[in-house]
């Protein structure tokens, strides 16, 4: 016995300290001033870096934002995956249509942020050149505080929708012919086949796919750095953006933003909790 | 002269004969005696020649080395000390290294000249490693930082930007006093701190007296301009029926609206630009520095300095002589109105940072472009084919516009620019190694290549006289250079400006944009940075 967990001790110790120490170490600096670049000085603050962020404009403002984004994003990707896994689904050139739809997912977004960036521009991007064929004027993608939330929602749904896709064309592909024959049988057509058959087999896929969803959007932080940059103003920041802009670009302020780092962890927390609740009741309840 | 002094001093031709023959053997003798020096000069073993050349260069300063209070109204000259070091080769000093490894971590402007500096400093060190690693400003920055606060050490030598200093300091970059106390083996004789241009040493480099670097890119914002337009004939008679006025380079931030307007094609369906002016306010640390180029020349005018008390290096033109942020009242309002009078002006102003407008001005969609040096190897590439000779008639360069007070031009660029800083937390072997290397890459000679091949200004004064500064790039944007240097803004450098940066750059931005009543926004931004600026305790005072 003894001689195992002399092996496994390695582990336990290369967890402890990359993992669970800084995790420790994050929350106890939260209850402190911490800044950098005034010195490093921890300073005692009890609970003011927690307090804080509820009178933050700008930390206020990336709550909004990042609701808006989750909510929005969730919607949109969600039906918008669904109804390509349906489309798709039996149709000539299925397999070729398939791949073309998850080259978005397997791009990462520190390339596929310049491309946008540059598809974005104001002056040199092909998005307004295109709409200026239709009378349409220059639009500042990225420097209107109405279109710059847009830019990052067009941005996440053609990102993330292909994984919305993939879970729920799998989850189409998984559901035994034979109910679909069956009802066909009964004369159900193909409105009926998705309403009453479909539809209800995906349920708890789609719950999991809101699940994930959920927690990629909450922590989106890719997208609005590479394309936005938080602006204009801070319209698009998000809370993983805004804890990146206190603790590592201009303020350093290693206090606060583990503040904010456990807030959102304990929503992201809260919510996972939730939504698996609700995924079990549905499975002890056989549904 | 009279006939006969004239005949005087005829001489015959055996004469001159003569004459010819003995200039020819010295000539010889000076060649060999030349050829022998110069080998001497730069072989190790050789002592360095001190020939000294004085160049009197009478300037407007804005400081004084090593005090962080300056007057900027006041001019003094200056004496620039040209030692015969300074065109000899670096070979002509070599102390002993130990072998180490050294690794730069670099600003992308700084990193191809870093890289260039470091390839030529392995030819004398070959014991010594230097690696160049080139960061992005907003990934520099923490990086630094947190590699001085963690003790660390993976990184022996940083570029310091000026405004970054205080942070620096506090985080523990190594004093250059005590190293030299500590090491004088290792301080270059034609070190002559007193050669680097006093304000961004006094600015960039030097904390409560203390040298923390040495400057390796001292730099500020130009405007760029449209000289094949501006000199147009038919464009100068448009402009001239239009206005009134004749068509010149804006000196003045109310002209500069006047001549963006003419350029841009809304407004003037003849203009040969779409938009006048290639304009930068992202949420960016670029928000920082675009700002004073308007609030500068009101706070250092002659009635804001009377307002505002002279100008304290520490707290930058966003403040007062003692601390105060100065700009929520009518001298702030007038600036920001001067901003937005320009706004329509410009391609996409909140949606561009330094890379857009580069390329607006490059592909020649706007007459105008406030910017830094480094650019200008672009717009040669963008608009002339990379042609220098032919870039001089195509791109023209001055300073950037500012106000008229009491009947005085008040033009305040804004001051950027780099010091090369050493790690506080590394061992003496690669102490070292980065502190020569710092006198290497900042060293009079190598000064002088980062303006012929890297377009980066000078940081050393006997470079600015020299000619082939002048020539190789373009006289102009060499010459403007020169002016600005006499008359610059700052952002404030104390430890607590990067969070003035991340509250202020999205709050300028509204204000700017009018998403911010005007006076709300400059009030509730001076109460935000007023609580950061008062944490602050004047290493001076």
């Amino acid at each position: 016995m003894r001689g195992r967990l002399l092996f496994v001790l390695p582990l336990i110790f290369f967890y402890l300290s990359i993992t669970i120490y800084p995790f420790l170490y994050m929350i106890y600096i939260s209850f402190f001033e911490y800044n950098l670049a005034a010195g490093g000085v921890l300073k005692f603050l009890g609970v003011e870096n927690y307090v804080k962020v509820f009178y933050d404009p700008v930390a206020r403002g990336s709550i909004f934002f990042t609701s808006f984004i989750t909510v929005m994003g969730i919607i949109v990707e969600t039906l918008l995956g669904l109804l390509l896994a349906l489309l798709v689904i039996g149709v000539k050139g299925e397999r070729v249509m398939r791949l073309c739809f998850l080259i978005p997912m397997t791009i990462p977004m520190a390339v596929s942020g310049m491309i946008w960036r540059m598809l974005f521009n104001t002056t040199f991007g092909p998005i307004n050149y295109f709409l200026s064929l239709f009378g349409i004027s220059r639009i500042s993608w990225t420097g209107d505080p109405f279109f710059a939330p847009l830019t990052i929602l067009i941005v996440d749904i053609w990102q993330g929708t292909p994984f919305v896709f993939l879970i729920l064309y799998a989850g189409l592909k998984s559901i035994p012919p034979v109910y679909i024959e069956a009802a066909m049988v009964d004369g159900a057509d193909e409105w009926k086949l998705t309403r009453y058959i479909r539809l209800p087999m995906l349920r708890d896929l789609i719950m999991v796919v809101v699940l994930l969803k959920s927690i990629d959007l909450l922590k989106l932080f890719d997208s609005v750095y590479m394309i936005t940059g938080g602006g204009p103003g801070t319209t698009t920041y998000t809370f993983s953006y805004l804890i990146y802009q206190v603790g590592f670009i201009t303020g350093i302020n290693l206090g606060y933003a583990s503040s904010l780092s456990v807030i959102l962890l304990i929503v992201i927390m809260l919510l996972t909790t939730t939504l698996i609740r609700i995924l079990n009741v549905r499975r002890l309840l056989g549904r | 002269m009279s006939k006969k002094s004239i005949l005087d001093r005829e001489i015959s031709r055996r004469k001159a004969l003569s004459t010819v023959a003995k200039v020819g053997i010295a000539g010889a003798v000076g060649i060999v005696v030349g050829a022998v020096g110069g080998y001497l000069v730069g072989s190790a073993v050789a002592p360095p020649q001190t020939t000294t050349l004085t160049q009197r260069v009478t300037e407007t300063v804005t400081s004084t080395v090593g005090a962080a209070t300056i007057t900027q109204t006041v001019e003094r000259t200056v004496t620039a000390t040209v030692t015969a070091t300074a065109t000899a080769p670096p070979t002509a000093w070599k102390p002993k290294l130990e072998s180490a490894e050294i690794t730069v971590l670099s600003s992308p402007d700084c990193a191809d000249y870093l890289k260039h500096a470091a390839e030529e400093f392995i030819k004398i060190y070959p014991q010594i490693k230097v690696d160049v690693v080139p960061l992005s400003w907003e990934a520099l920055y923490p990086k630094i930082l947190s590699d001085l606060q963690s003790r660390t050490g993976v990184y022996d030598v940083f570029t310091i930007d000026v405004m970054t200093l205080g942070s620096v300091v506090e985080a523990g970059a190594a004093n250059f006093d005590d190293i030299m106390r500590k090491w004088p083996d290792i301080v270059d004789p034609s070190l002559d701190v007193n050669d680097f241009e006093p304000t961004y040493y006094g600015y960039g480099s030097v904390w409560a007296g203390k040298k923390y670097g040495f400057p390796v890119y001292p730099n500020h914002m130009f405007l760029y301009y449209r000289k094949d337009y501006f000199g147009d004939p038919k464009i100068q008679d448009q402009f001239k029926a239009k206005t009134g006025k004749p068509l010149k380079p804006p000196e003045t931030w109310e002209e500069c609206i006047e001549v963006a307007r003419f350029f841009t094609r809304d407004y003037n369906k003849d203009s040969p630009t779409e938009f006048g002016i290639a304009l930068m306010f992202p949420t960016t640390h670029t928000m920082m520095y675009m700002v004073l180029n308007w609030l500068g020349p009101f706070r250092q005018s002659p009635t804001g300095l009377e307002k505002y008390g002279k100008l304290d290096l520490y707290y930058g033109d966003y403040c007062t002589w003692d601390g105060k942020v100065w700009f929520a009242n009518e001298d702030g309002e007038k600036a920001v109105k001067l901003i937005q009078e320009l706004l329509p002006y410009s391609p996409d102003p909140f949606g561009s940072d330094y890379g857009e407008t580069v390329a607006q001005f490059s592909a020649g969609m706007t007459a105008l472009c406030p910017q830094w040096s480094v650019p200008y190897g672009d717009f040669v590439k963008g608009l002339a084919g990379g042609d220098l000779m032919r870039a001089r008639e195509i791109i023209g360069v001055t300073m950037i516009p500012g106000i008229v007070d009491r009947g005085q031009l008040v033009r305040k660029p804004v001051s950027g620019g780099w010091a090369l800083g050493i790690n506080g937390a590394i061992s003496d072997a690669e102490m070292r190694a980065a502190f020569v290397f710092s006198e290497f890459a900042t060293s009079k000679v190598m000064d002088l290549t980062h303006w012929t091949k890297f377009v980066m200004p000078p940081a050393r004064m006997s470079n600015w006289v020299k000619p082939e500064a002048r020539e190789v790039l373009s006289p102009e944007l060499f010459e403007t250079y020169a002016a600005s240097m006499r008359s610059l803004s700052y952002r404030p450098k104390i430890p607590q400006e990067p969070e003035m940066e991340r509250i202020g750059n999205p709050m300028w931005q509204d204000i700017i944009a009018g998403r911010k009543p005007l006076m709300d926004g400059l009030r509730e931004l001076a109460t935000e940075w007023q609580k950061l600026v008062g944490q602050f305790k004047h290493p001076e005072r």
